[in-house]
C-alpha cells in the first residue's frame, strides 16, 4: 500500500539559512500524526517546504508514490496537499461563502466523490457557525470563526493529505475544545498532519506524536 | 593608487577632447553636457545614495531660471537675479520635500512627477508671465567665450564632484544607506528619517538648481519643457546608465547619452527609443550602469586573487575577549524599565492587557508565551513603534510615551527577529551605526569602541566584509553587537537565539551575562527554554494580551497555568 | 467623457496593481498603442475594424509579454525597482511609437458618425458618447466580472494574498497575465475611442497612466470605487477646464493627487514593515 506522504531527507531554509535538516517520515492513508516542537524549531518552514512555497536544499516528497519535486506550489494543491496555515491567511475581502467557494477551483483537478453542493452542506453541517455567516465578509469574522473557515475551506479542495500549522494559536480554550471535536470526526477519511504547540491537543486527537528540536524530527511512537 | 592616478588622467584627457575635434562632440555641446551632470549630481544624492525615486527633478533645473527671469524682468540686474532664482528653487524644493518625504515610496514618485507635471503645465499656461511654450530669453550678465563657458562648466562639475565625494564619505553616508535600506531600522538607530530625506532632498535640488540655472544662462533660454516630465525622466535615465550612487555615474551618463546621441546624426527618429532602451536594458541587466561595469572591468583585471566570498565565522572561535572592557554601570538594582499597565487594541483585537513589567540594571527578563499573546505587540510599544492606549512606559525613571522611536534610540538598543543589517556597508560600519547618531564620540573614537565590542563578541575577523557577504548566521550576533554598541540603557532583544546552532546559543548566553555584570538591563522574547533557563533572572509569561505568570525560571515551568497554555510541548 | 477616461484607465491600474502588486507605468501606453497603431494602420489602408482589431492584439501582446518575460522572473526585485522598469518599457514604447509616427498628433475618422447632439447649451459629438458608453460600460463590466464571477474573485484573492491563493489551487501566474491582459484590453477601448475625436501624439500615454493612477489612488484601488472616481474626476475636471481654462486642467488635477497621496500614506509607515 503506498503511503499517503513520504518525505525522504528533506532540508531546508531561507536562502542560505538552514532552518530544518535531513527530515524523514511517512504518513500511511488515514493516518493522523502530530509534530510537537517550539518556535524556531522549523515546523512552519517545513511545512511550507513540502507544500512547495518554499524551495527545499536537498531530499524528496512523494504523494501517493507520486514525486513533487519540481511541481509548483498550486499545482500540489490540485493534486491533493493541502495546507492550513499559520495565521489563517483567510481573505479579508470576500465574503464566507466566496472563499469556500474558491474551492471550487480544484474541482476539474480532484475526483471528489460527491458533488460541491453535497460537500458543502457536509461542512456546513460541521461548522453550523459558518453557515450563519455565510454572507458575511471574512474580516467580520473573530480569530476562531477564521481558523474554522481555513480548515473548512482546505477540506472542500478533497484533499488526500490535510497538514495543520498551529491550528489553535490565538484560540480561546472553548474554541479549541469545538475545533478538536470536529477534526477527530474528520479521522480516518483524510490523512493529517497536525502541527501544534499544544502538546494535550495533539495527544487527544492524533494517532502518534512526533517531535521536532533544532531543525531535526524525532519520531517517537 | 594606480586606479586614481588613471582616473585622473581619463578626466583630464577628456576635458580637453572637444578641442580634439571627435566627431559629434563640439565645445558646445560639452559645456552643455557639463551643466547638466552638475544637475544630475543632485539627482544622484536624491536616488543614487538615498534611494528616494525622484521623477520630477527637471522642475528644480527649470525653476531658477524661470525665477530669476521674473526677477528680471522686476528691474534687478542678472548677476544678482540669478542667485537669487536659485535661492527660490531651493527654498521651493525644501517647502515640497516636507509634504513628499512623508509619502511612502510609491506616491513619492508619484508625487515627484506630479509635480513637474504641474511646473510645465503652469509655464504654458501663462504666457504673460512665463513666456508660455515659447518660453523665456534670459540674457546673461557678463560675456564669455566658447571657451570661457566650456571652463565655467568644468569648474562647477568639478566642485559639485567634490562636494559629492565628501558627502559619500563618513557618517552622513552611512546614514543615507542605512535609510536606503530599510527605514524602519534607521529609525530604531535614532535616525529622523523625514529630516533626513527633507535634508537630501533639498540639497540635491539646490545641484540641479545651480546646474539648471548656469544651463539655462548659456543656452540663453529656458523653457517649458525644460522642467516637465520628459526631462525628469531623462535625467533619471542618465543617471541610472551612467550608475547611480556612484561618484561619476552623472559625468559618465550625460556624456554617453549625449554623444551618442550627436554622432546618430541628433538621432532624429530614434533618440526617445535610444533613450528607451538604453534605460531599461540597464535597469534590467546592470543595475550598477556603466561606473559599475568598469569598477568591475578593472577588479577582474586588476585584483582577481581576491576571494569573493567570506567562510562562515561560527561563533565557537575562541576569542576569550569579553566585554569586560567597558565601565561597569553605576545603578546595579535601580529599576531601568517599567511598563504600567499598558494596553494596546487593533480594531476588535485586545492586543495587550494591562501589562505590568519591570527590568532592573543588571538583570535579564525573558518574556515567553504562545504565537499572539502579545509579546511583539509589548515590544513595539516599549520601542516606539506603536503607542498605547492606556499606560505609560519609563526607562530609567523618565517617561517614554511623548518621545518618537528615534529619539528613545538613544536608550534602546534593539535587535530584531529577521536581522536587518545593510548589506553594502562593512560589518563594522553597520555596528557603528548606533553610535552614529548619538556624537557620542568623534569618528576614531567610535570606530574604536565598534571594534573593541566586535571583539569581545569574537567576530573582529569580519569587520571590513562588507554585511551582505557575511553568513546569515552571523547576522544576529552582529545585530546584536550594533544594538549593545554605546552602552544603551536598556537592551531589547528579539527571538535572539533562533536560527543558532548549540554551541552557538551557549556563547551568546555566557556574553548576554558579561553585558548583565555591566549593568545592562536586558529584556528578551524568546522561545527557546532552555536558553531562557540558562539566561533569565525573571520570566513573564504572557497568554493572549495578559501575563498569566511571572517569577524565577524553574518556578515558571512549573505552573499549572503556564504548562496548560503553552509549555504542554516540552519534551 | 475624461470621467470615463479615468474610470477605464483607473481600472486597468487597479487591476494590475491588486494581482500584481506592482504599479504598472507602462500602462497608459496601451491607450497610446491601440490608438495610435489603429491610426497607422488605417492610414496604411488596412480596413478599420481589422486595424482596429490589429492594433488592440498588439497592445495585449506587449503588456503581456512585459509580466510574462520582464516582471515575473524578477518578482523577487524590490518594488521600487520593479516601478522602474515599467517605466523603462514606457519609455521603449514611446520611443518606438515616435520613431513610426514622429511628433505630430494622429487621428483617424471616427466610427459613429451623425449629426451631434445638442443638450444643455452643449454639444456632444455621437463618437463621444459612444466612448463615455462603452467606456463606462467596459469598466462596469470589468467591476462585475472581478466580483462576481469566480474566476474574477480568483484574481481578487491573488492581489489580496497570493500564498493563500495557491493555497486554493489558484495558478497565480496565469492570473496575474489576465489581469494584464485585461487591462491593456481597457485601455485599448479608450484609446480607439478617444483617439477619432482628439487626435493625440506619441507622449499620450504617460498622461493617460498619470490619469489612471490618480483614480486608482483615490479609489483606494478598489474595482467598485474606481468607477465612481473616475466619473468623478472626470466631471471636476471639466468644470476646472470650464472655469481656469483647459491649460490648467493638469496642474490642478495633480496637486489634487499630491493631497490624495498625503491624506492616504498617513496609514502608511515605513517602508521596512512591522513584525506583525
Amino acid at each position: 500500500m503506498t503511503n499517503a506522504l513520504e518525505v525522504r531527507d528533506l532540508s531546508g531554509g531561507y536562502g542560505r539559512l538552514a532552518v530544518f535538516r535531513d527530515v524523514s517520515f511517512t504518513l500511511e492513508p488515514g493516518q493522523t500524526a502530530g509534530l510537537l516542537g517550539l518556535n524556531g524549531a522549523g515546523k512552519t518552514t517545513l511545512l511550507k517546504s513540502i507544500v512547495g512555497a518554499l524551495p527545499t536544499s536537498g531530499g524528496r516528497i512523494f504523494l501517493h508514490g507520486r514525486e513533487l519535486t519540481g511541481i509548483s506550489f498550486f499545482k500540489r494543491t490540485r493534486l491533493g496537499l493541502a495546507l492550513v496555515p499559520e495565521g489563517r491567511h483567510v481573505f479579508g475581502s470576500l465574503t464566507v461563502q466566496d472563499n469556500l467557494e474558491l474551492a471550487k477551483s480544484v474541482e476539474t483537478y480532484r475526483r471528489a466523490s460527491e458533488s460541491f453542493e453535497t460537500r458543502l452542506a457536509e461542512i456546513f453541517q460541521l461548522f453550523p457557525r459558518l453557515q450563519e455567516r455565510q454572507g458575511q465578509l471574512g474580516t467580520s469574522l473573530s480569530g476562531g470563526e477564521q481558523q474554522m473557515l481555513a480548515v473548512a475551506r482546505a477540506l472542500l479542495l478533497s484533499p488526500d493529505v490535510l497538514m495543520l500549522d498551529e491550528p489553535t494559536q490565538g484560540l480561546a480554550p472553548i474554541v479549541i475544545q469545538s475545533l478538536g471535536e470536529t477534526l477527530a470526526k474528520l479521522k480516518g477519511r483524510y490523512t493529517m498532519l497536525v502541527v501544534e504547540q499544544n502538546r494535550h491537543f495533539l495527544e487527544r486527537l492524533t494517532d502518534c506524536v512526533w517531535t521536532m528540536q533544532g531543525g531535526r524530527l524525532i519520531q517517537a511512537s | 593608487m594606480t586606479k586614481q592616478l588613471l582616473i585622473a588622467a581619463a578626466l583630464a584627457i577628456g576635458a580637453l577632447l572637444p578641442y580634439a575635434g571627435v566627431p559629434g562632440w563640439s565645445l558646445s555641446l560639452a559645456t552643455v553636457t557639463a551643466f547638466t551632470a552638475v544637475s544630475l549630481v543632485g539627482l544622484n544624492l536624491i536616488y543614487g545614495m538615498t534611494g528616494m525615486l525622484a521623477l520630477g527633478q527637471a522642475a528644480f533645473v527649470a525653476l531658477p531660471a524661470y525665477a530669476s527671469g521674473l526677477v528680471v524682468k522686476q528691474g534687478i540686474p542678472p548677476a544678482l537675479a540669478i542667485p537669487i532664482g536659485v535661492l527660490i528653487a531651493v527654498v521651493i524644493a525644501r517647502l515640497v520635500a516636507e509634504v513628499f518625504v512623508r509619502l511612502p515610496g510609491i506616491y513619492f514618485a508619484i508625487g515627484t512627477l506630479g509635480f513637474a507635471f504641474v511646473v510645465e503645465g503652469l509655464a504654458r499656461a501663462f504666457p504673460a508671465i512665463t513666456g508660455g511654450a515659447s518660453g523665456l530669453v534670459l540674457e546673461p550678465p557678463i560675456f564669455l567665450s566658447g571657451t570661457g563657458w566650456y571652463i565655467t562648466a568644468l569648474a562647477s562639475l568639478a566642485f559639485a564632484i567634490c562636494i559629492f565625494s565628501l558627502l559619500r564619505q563618513g557618517r552622513f553616508a552611512r546614514r543615507l544607506k542605512l535609510v536606503r535600506h530599510d527605514e524602519l531600522a534607521a529609525e530604531v538607530m535614532g535616525i529622523n528619517v523625514p529630516r533626513l530625506k527633507a535634508t537630501v532632498f533639498t540639497i540635491g535640488s539646490a545641484f540641479s538648481a545651480a546646474g539648471g540655472a548656469l544651463l539655462a544662462y548659456y543656452t540663453q533660454v529656458i523653457s517649458p519643457e525644460s522642467g516637465g516630465v520628459t526631462n525628469s525622466v531623462e535625467a533619471l535615465a542618465m543617471v541610472v546608465i551612467g550608475g547611480s550612487g556612484s561618484l561619476f555615474g552623472p559625468l559618465l551618463g550625460a556624456v554617453t547619452v549625449n554623444w551618442l546621441f550627436s554622432i546618430a546624426g541628433g538621432a532624429g527618429r530614434f533618440e526617445l527609443l535610444l533613450y528607451g532602451l538604453g534605460f531599461f536594458l540597464v535597469i534590467l541587466y546592470a543595475p550598477k550602469g556603466l561606473a559599475g561595469l568598469l569598477n568591475y572591468a578593472w577588479a577582474s583585471v586588476f585584483s582577481p586573487a581576491q576571494s569573493r566570498h567570506a567562510q562562515p565565522v561560527s561563533l565557537l572561535d575562541d576569542s576569550k575577549a569579553s566585554v569586560s572592557s567597558r565601565k561597569a554601570n553605576q545603578k546595579i538594582g535601580d529599576v531601568c524599565l517599567e511598563v504600567a499597565s499598558v494596553s494596546k487594541r487593533f480594531g476588535g483585537l485586545q492586543a495587550v492587557h494591562q501589562v505590568d513589567l519591570h527590568v532592573r540594571f543588571g538583570q535579564i527578563v525573558a518574556v515567553i508565551g504562545p504565537n499572539g499573546a502579545g509579546k511583539s505587540t509589548l515590544f513595539n510599544t516599549i520601542s516606539g513603534l506603536e503607542a498605547p492606549d492606556e499606560g505609560v512606559v519609563r526607562i530609567d525613571g523618565h517617561s517614554v510615551v511623548s518621545q518618537a522611536v528615534c529619539e528613545r534610540a538613544r536608550l534602546i538598543g534593539r535587535s530584531f527577529q529577521v536581522p536587518r543589517l545593510v548589506p553594502d556597508l562593512t560589518v563594522l560600519e553597520n555596528v557603528r551605526a548606533r553610535l552614529d547618531q548619538f556624537a557620542l564620540g568623534d569618528e576614531a573614537q567610535n570606530e574604536l569602541e565598534a571594534r573593541t565590542h566586535l571583539e569581545a563578541f569574537g567576530l573582529a575577523d569580519l569587520a571590513h566584509l562588507p554585511a551582505g557577504q557575511v553568513g546569515l548566521g552571523q547576522h544576529k550576533i552582529i545585530e546584536l553587537v550594533r544594538a549593545s554598541a554605546g552602552t544603551p540603557l536598556l537592551l531589547l532583544l528579539d527571538e535572539p537565539a533562533v536560527g543558532l546552532a548549540t554551541g552557538e546559543v551557549a556563547r551568546l548566553a555566557e556574553l548576554l551575562r558579561d553585558l548583565k555584570a555591566l549593568g545592562a538591563a536586558i529584556l528578551v522574547v524568546e522561545h527557546n527554554m532552555s536558553f531562557v533557563a540558562a539566561i533569565a533572572d525573571e520570566v513573564v509569561v504572557m497568554d493572549s494580551g495578559c501575563v498569566i505568570a511571572r517569577g524565577a525560571p524553574a518556578a515558571v515551568m512549573q505552573d499549572e497555568k503556564v504548562k496548560a497554555a503553552y509549555l504542554g510541548a516540552i519534551a | 467623457m475624461s470621467g470615463a477616461l479615468f474610470a477605464l484607465l483607473g481600472m486597468g491600474m487597479v487591476l494590475t496593481y491588486r494581482t500584481a502588486r506592482v504599479l504598472n507605468l507602462a500602462h497608459g501606453e496601451s491607450f497610446a498603442v491601440a490608438g495610435i497603431g489603429t491610426a497607422v494602420l488605417i492610414t496604411a489602408g488596412v480596413p478599420y475594424f481589422l486595424a482596429m482589431a490589429v492594433a488592440t492584439v498588439v497592445t495585449v501582446a506587449l503588456a503581456t509579454s512585459l509580466q510574462w518575460f520582464v516582471l515575473r522572473p524578477r518578482s523577487d526585485w524590490p518594488p521600487g525597482t520593479l516601478i522602474l522598469i515599467t517605466l523603462g518599457f514606457a519609455f521603449v514604447v514611446r520611443g518606438v511609437l515616435f520613431v513610426v509616427v514622429g511628433a505630430d498628433p494622429v487621428s483617424f475618422p471616427t466610427l459613429f458618425d451623425g449629426r451631434p447632439i445638442r443638450a444643455a447649451g452643449a454639444v456632444f459629438p455621437i463618437q463621444g458618447i459612444a466612448l463615455v458608453a462603452f467606456g463606462l460600460l467596459a469598466a462596469a463590466a470589468t467591476a462585475l466580472f472581478l466580483t462576481q464571477t469566480r474566476f474574477g474573485k480568483q484574481l481578487l484573492a491573488t492581489a489580496e494574498n497570493p500564498f493563500a491563493a495557491q493555497l486554493v489551487g489558484v495558478d497565480v501566474e496565469r492570473a496575474r497575465l489576465v489581469a494584464y491582459g485585461l487591462a491593456s484590453v481597457l485601455g485599448a477601448i479608450a484609446g480607439v475611442l478617444l483617439i477619432p475625436l482628439i487626435a493625440v501624439d506619441f507622449q499620450a500615454g504617460l498622461g493617460m497612466t498619470l490619469r489612471g493612477f490618480i483614480a486608482a489612488a483615490i479609489s483606494g484601488m478598489s474595482p467598485g470605487g474606481v468607477l465612481l472616481a473616475g466619473i468623478l474626476l472626470g466631471l471636476f475636471e471639466s468644470l476646472v477646464g470650464a472655469w481656469l481654462g483647459a491649460l490648467a486642467q493638469d496642474p490642478v488635477i495633480f496637486v489634487l493627487l499630491i493631497a490624495i497621496a498625503v491624506w492616504q500614506s498617513r496609514k502608511i509607515r515605513f517602508g521596512g514593515g512591522k513584525r506583525a
